[in-house]
């Protein structure tokens, strides 16, 4: 079942070797070698455009923040741990933990429950009109900022939203009945899934059209219903797509910040400028100026974000392509 | 393939199974989620400031108000709608071209290629794509501001360039889809490495590049906060940054509106569309691409 | 300061063809200025008044100039001459030991100009007892009312906050429906417990960067049992002004009275609620039945600042002078002027509008920035942001402020100690 994403000839790695110990001579074995290291030269060219901009963009700016996390803003003299002191200190800190833990819970379950579903039945659907929920499932992604704001503000608000039935069903009468009810993480936890669902569906959907059609048909030919076959083999031949989801939701979750801080936008009754723990990093920053402990914070969180990810990755045995 | 298709035929269509149904209704229940916004924010973009709270939700408003919030989002002095339009394109366009030039190289090496490094490599380029932007974006602005860069087109584009998540993507399609045996008769017919990549491997790759396009697209037409740091000039804001501050600058959404600038909600409404709809157009487009392209590579693997 | 050509070096760096346009001619002088798109108007007139200075022009949204400000001082670069700061309080933030930005103004200026701002209208620019900035608008809050319809139902504008209080029972009574607020809008809350004498964050004189929070006082109790009250009969309503149900009832003509900020009548009732003309009036805002006169707070209202560091310390003055106190600039503001002598030109075209019931608004607009608070100054943290966080939620669904005074007190005290704050607590 895995073999839709293991190549069915044998991976780089593997050739290699198997012909060097075939070999006996040593003249054969320095050829080889030769050829190894032009190998690495070449594999190396190709990847110099990406090497430089991944240690530009992706290694120095970390680094840089963890460095940053050390110092002393206004001295610029080390300060040992005095920064992560300081962060660890912060009353909003628990607090803040306790939100982000929730709405990664939620918005994780929400992200596998609600993309994995959806993919699948789009896949079943006939082409056009799988192309149309697709498409509208994606479209959210693209509206930000300002209007996102304009427009929670008022899918939330019983008296103007276009959701008001479903409200008065539950006998919410105004948006602060309906956010206490729904509660803060869940709301953020939708407008990530209204916003990011889309582009997911999309990977996921790429995944099964992808997936060998005469598999599907053994399938079908022994009888295998259609939920059984998402259940049982469509899921599972994925499931290297949905781990990158998961990772990845998790990952951005732990580092939620454009929701709560868009919210703010509308006027201090919604504004939650400290209910993540990004947040918090950038208040130390933004209105503090004290760039030490707001890199502290970030540090930790993606020492976090990294520790998890790193968890699902190798647990879960994600590079078996490269063995 | 006949037997099959008869199968297919052979399955009686008496009556909807239940999980048809399930399936119907999950569909209905995504269309309302995802649906009644866009529609709500179309109908929107109709109303008055005032007749957004007094109409009932859902109601189209009137053309002339459609008209007179576009000459206010326009002719307001504050406005350059037509230079942020046009940033917006070059970052956007230039950053998919980076990064589109970085990507697959560095995916194609990574599949095909055995060297030193190369799971190290991998590993990294996980790591920095479950790394968010936000976490990096002020170290990004110190190390511009090191390199004389802040404040200019060329900033934006190099960071936006770097995108692991393509490299990835990039990756996987090599990996799985690309024949083998073809790369490997071609270097013993004495093609050199940069001809078999550039005349076998990338025409091969047309869906991956739709692919790591379109998400690239997506990310830089929509880029927020990298830009609102690196980009201080407002002639050099792209359209989400010159939009924000405009509409934040008239206090169009918070509390007070007390600056007479024409400019509020159903203004705020119809720049968010005009973000949206590019990003329609672009979709729809590579719509037929993407899935062509998956099907071929699936026919193929 | 090197003489910027943004275009010139962009057009060399980027690899994609951009349009290239001839450098700059240099003047003498180039001040850079940061405002939002409102002030960029003003800034491009004295640019055009003024010999020899050039006025270099950056769009800053006003949540924006603080974390704009950190990022290009912590870069050392185009940062800029004098800056717009959109809520007064943000001096505040500008003026810590890490960021340092503005210039000590009360040395500098002619200590004439400074007597003719109204009384306190400059006090959310003195941090640690010095002038950093001089205020571009007040916004301090009066009764605005629907004159038409008291008189309608026989009321008399309550002077003091007692009477408005009666007034809520009354019309809770007679008239349900009828409201004079919001129990769950930060601001107004803010405004009326501040309006008690609450000692919400009160600095103390000789004592830098240290605060009063004590909140369990009789003063702060009058006012929070007073809400409680008022929104116990619904005479303050469980949304906010900028909500659309308040703003749907108000378009019904349910708002009778509120105590609102002095932009609150051209800015809101009349465009957002559509108040039809001849009904509003305002009046001077309510004072406790103990205490001789009222106490104001306010509801916005900016400022203007200069560079400490400034290499045209008085071009920069000069136009720090002209944008607050020049008849050319403020005579036609969008909102009250601080400076009086200006205010009062300002002020003609309110006495004459036909839109108000009568021509006594501009008279309740100057007679209520007398009565400012000095209290309403500049904190490191945005206090309506806590109350919205802290109290909001629970005046939503029912519950008390009186009873949730403890907590918002404990919030306030750790806010203020993570914003660098020493705090007193009696």
């Amino acid at each position: 079942m895995r073999r839709a994403h293991v190549p069915a000839h044998p991976p780089p790695g593997r050739w290699g070797v198997t012909a060097g110990m075939a070999s006996g001579t040593a003249q054969l074995a320095r050829a080889l070698r030769a050829r190894k290291r032009r190998n690495a030269i070449t594999a190396y060219l190709f990847l110099a455009p990406y090497l430089v901009l991944l240690l530009m963009f992706g290694m120095f700016p970390v680094g840089y923040a963890i460095g940053l996390s050390f110092f002393d803003t206004i001295s610029g003299a080390f300060a040992g741990l005095s920064n992560y002191m300081l962060a660890l200190e912060d009353f909003r800190l628990r607090r803040s933990f306790v939100n982000v833990f929730t709405y990664v819970a939620i918005w994780v379950s929400l992200m596998l429950a609600g993309v994995i579903t959806l993919a699948v039945i789009i896949d079943m659907m006939p082409r056009r009109l799988g192309t149309a929920v697709r498409t509208m499932t994606f479209l959210p992604g693209a509206v930000t900022s300002a209007a996102v704001v304009v427009l929670w503000l008022f899918l939330l608000d019983p008296l103007v939203s276009p959701f008001g039935g479903v409200y008065a069903l539950f006998g919410l009468g105004n948006r602060f009945q309906v956010i206490d009810a729904i509660g803060l993480a869940s709301v953020f936890a939708l407008m990530g899934f209204f916003a990011y669902a889309g582009g997911w569906i999309v990977v996921l959907h790429g995944a099964l059209t992808a997936l060998p059609e005469e598999v599907m048909e053994a399938a079908r030919m022994d009888g295998c219903k259609p939920v059984a076959m998402a259940w049982r083999i469509k899921i599972p031949m994925i499931w290297r797509s949905i781990a990158l989801m998961a990772v990845l939701s998790i990952a951005n979750g732990l580092q939620l910040f454009v929701e709560p801080h868009l919210l703010g936008l509308a006027g201090p009754q919604l504004a939650r400028n400290d209910w993540s723990l990004n947040q918090l990093a950038y208040q130390y920053a933004f209105s503090l100026g004290d760039f030490g402990v707001s890199a502290a914070l970030s540090t930790i969180t993606l020492a976090l974000a990294m520790s998890i990810a790193l968890w699902i990755v190798l647990g879960t045995r994600f590079y078996r392509i490269d063995q | 393939m006949s037997g099959a298709r008869t199968t297919i035929r052979r399955r009686p269509r008496r009556k909807l199974a239940f999980w048809q149904l399930a399936a119907g209704l999950i569909v209905l229940f995504a269309m309302c989620f995802f649906g009644l916004p866009l529609l709500w924010l179309f109908l929107a973009a109709t109303q008055t400031d005032a007749s957004l709270f007094s109409e009932p939700p859902l109601s189209f408003g009137s053309w002339e108000n459609v008209g007179q919030t576009w000459t206010n989002l326009v002719t307001y002095e504050g406005t350059q709608l037509g230079t942020w339009a046009l940033n917006s394109l070059i970052y956007s366009v230039g950053g998919v071209g980076l990064s589109l030039v970085a990507a697959l190289p560095a995916g194609y090496a990574l599949a095909t290629h055995a060297f030193p490094g190369r799971r190290a490599i991998l590993l990294v380029t996980m790591v920095a794509m479950i790394t968010p932007n936000a976490a990096v974006v002020l170290p990004i602005f110190l190390e511009m501001n090191l390199l004389g860069l802040n404040n200019t087109r060329i900033s934006i584009i190099l960071a936006t360039a770097f995108f692991p998540f393509g490299v990835y993507l990039a990756f996987i399609y090599f990996a799985t889809s690309l024949p083998r045996e073809i790369l490997n008769s071609a270097r013993v017919d004495g093609a050199s490495p940069w001809q078999v990549f550039r005349w076998i491997a990338l025409p091969l790759a047309k869906p991956a590049i739709a692919l790591i396009a379109f998400f690239s697209f997506v990310a830089n037409w929509s880029n927020y906060f990298l830009a609102f740091v690196l980009l201080s000039d407002d002639e050099l804001y792209n359209l989400p940054v010159g939009l924000t501050s405009l509409i934040s600058g008239a206090r169009a959404l918070s509390f007070s509106a007390a600056t007479g600038i024409p400019v509020r909600r159903p203004e705020a409404i119809q720049a968010a569309l005009l973000l949206v709809l590019p990003v329609l157009v672009i979709f729809l487009f590579s719509q037929r691409f993407i899935r062509t392209g998956q099907l071929a590579g699936s026919e193929k693997g | 300061m090197p003489e910027r050509h943004p275009t010139a070096v962009n057009g060399a760096l980027a690899l994609i063809a951009v349009a290239m346009t001839a450098a700059p001619a240099v003047a003498q002088t180039t001040l850079i200025v940061w405002g939002d798109t409102l002030r960029v108007e003003s800034y491009k007139v004295y640019d055009e008044i003024t010999e020899g200075v050039e006025i270099d022009i950056v769009t800053v949204a006003p949540e924006e100039v603080v974390t704009k400000l950190q990022l290009s001082m912590r870069a050392g670069s185009e940062i800029p001459d004098l800056i717009f700061i959109s809520d007064a309080p943000n001096s505040a933030m500008l003026s810590t030991r890490r960021t340092d930005y503005l210039m000590e103004l009360e040395s500098r200026l002619d200590p004439a100009l400074l007597a003719d701002f109204y009384p306190n209208a400059n006090a959310p620019c003195i941090v640690n007892g010095r002038l950093v900035c001089l205020r571009s608008d007040l916004a301090h809050n009066l009764i605005w009312y629907d004159k038409q319809q008291m008189e309608a139902f026989g009321y008399e504008v309550p002077t003091t906050w007692e009477e408005f209080q009666q007034l809520g029972a009354d019309l809770a009574e007679h008239h349900p429906g009828h409201f004079l607020g919001s129990a769950v809008d930060p601001y107004g809350l803010y405004g009326m417990l501040m309006a008690a004498g609450c000692d919400t964050a009160t600095t103390i004189e000789g004592r830098d960067d240290t605060l009063l929070v004590d909140m369990q006082s009789p003063d702060c109790l009058r006012a929070a049992e007073m809400i409680d009250a008022m929104a116990g009969n619904g005479s303050l309503i469980k949304s906010g002004p900028f909500d659309p149900e308040f703003a749907a009832s108000a378009q019904e003509g349910k708002l009778l009275l509120y105590v609102g900020p002095t932009w609150f009548g051209e800015f809101i009732l009349k465009p957002s609620y559509e108040i039809p003309a001849g009904r509003i009036a305002a009046a001077p805002p309510p004072r406790w039945e103990s205490e001789p006169g009222p106490v104001t707070w306010s509801f916005g209202g900016g400022g203007f600042g200069v560079w400490k560091d400034t290499e045209h310390p008085d071009e920069a003055l000069d136009m720090l002078v002209w944008l607050t106190t020049s008849e050319a600039n403020q005579k036609d503001a969008v909102t009250f002027p601080p400076y009086s002598p200006v205010t009062r030109l300002w002020g003609e075209k309110l006495i004459t509008d036909q839109y108000y019931a009568d021509d006594q608004v501009f008279a309740a607009m100057e007679e209520a920035a007398t009565y400012a608070d000095p209290n309403y100054g500049a904190r490191r943290f945005d206090m309506p942001s806590v109350i919205g966080k802290i109290v909001s939620p629970i005046m939503a669904s029912g519950g008390s402020l009186a009873d949730t005074i403890p907590a918002l007190e404990e919030e306030i005290r750790n806010t203020a100690r993570v914003s660098g704050y020493d705090i007193v607590e009696e």
